[in-house]
């Protein structure tokens, strides 16, 4: 009655590893690029200020959809990864 | 991942920054410049540098480095609040200045809102390596 559904077995935690990490790796190129191109997006635009130029402005206004691309793919992601429905049963199992 | 959601969501809101100081940049430019631009991109630099190192933090999983960023967010609030109080002398003494001031102004503050974005990303990254909040903790950010 009081026994652990899931116990915590050092097999049981690397398939739990092993399901995340793929995924994981992904977000975090995806959050790399975005970082990326913020940054130079930023920089673009503090450049057009300072050194007047249309081009660099313009430049840094048409990159930014770049970022909301990441950003549906990033939502998209996580929308398909929660709940983790396929690692349950084999945990409990 | 709800950590990495937050910062998904602060780098998207940076990039929309960006595209408001482009757009203000091309009005700006159809005016000769109210004065030599010394303090915006001093605040430029800061803010690309906060973007940095939180970038940093969260690749080289070095949640110590992120002290500094919230730090330099003190620094870009204090050159915003000394440029508006410049910019407000000068639409004073001359209204024709008034549409140039108010434009530089909403540069200032995007930046100054791209570095608060920036400040987010190191909290975040602070406590998805540590578990720590150090949101409301002034050590970081005052002294």
């Amino acid at each position: 009655m009081n026994a652990p559904i899931l116990e915590a077995t050092e097999e049981k935690l690397e398939r739990v590893r092993s399901y995340f990490r793929g995924d994981l790796l992904v977000l975090r190129e995806t959050l790399l690029r975005m970082a990326s191109i913020a940054h130079t997006n930023l920089q673009l635009a503090l450049e057009s200020l300072v050194e007047r130029s249309a081009e660099k402005a313009k430049k840094a206004i048409q990159d930014d959809m770049e970022i909301d691309r990441l950003e549906v793919r990033w939502m998209s992601w996580s929308r398909d990864l929660w709940p983790p429905k396929p690692l349950w049963p084999s945990l409990v199992a | 991942m709800l950590a990495a959601s937050k910062l998904s969501s602060d780098l998207e809101r940076i990039g929309d920054q960006a595209v408001s100081i482009a757009r203000r940049s091309l009005i700006l430019m159809d005016e000769p410049p109210l004065k030599p631009l010394l303090d915006i991109p001093r605040m430029g630099a800061d803010v690309l540098a906060m973007i940095r190192g939180a970038t940093d933090a969260f690749v080289e999983i070095t949640p110590e480095k992120c002290a500094e960023i919230i730090k330099m967010d003190v620094r870009v609030d204090d050159i915003n609040r000394q440029l508006e109080r410049e910019l407000t002398c000068f639409m004073v003494e001359s209204p024709k200045t008034i549409t140039r001031a108010l434009n530089l102004m909403l540069v200032a503050r995007f930046f100054e809102r791209a570095a608060d974005h920036a400040k987010n990303i190191a909290e975040q990254v602070f406590y998805l390596y540590t578990g720590e909040d150090i949101r409301h903790e002034s050590e970081f950010s005052k002294n």
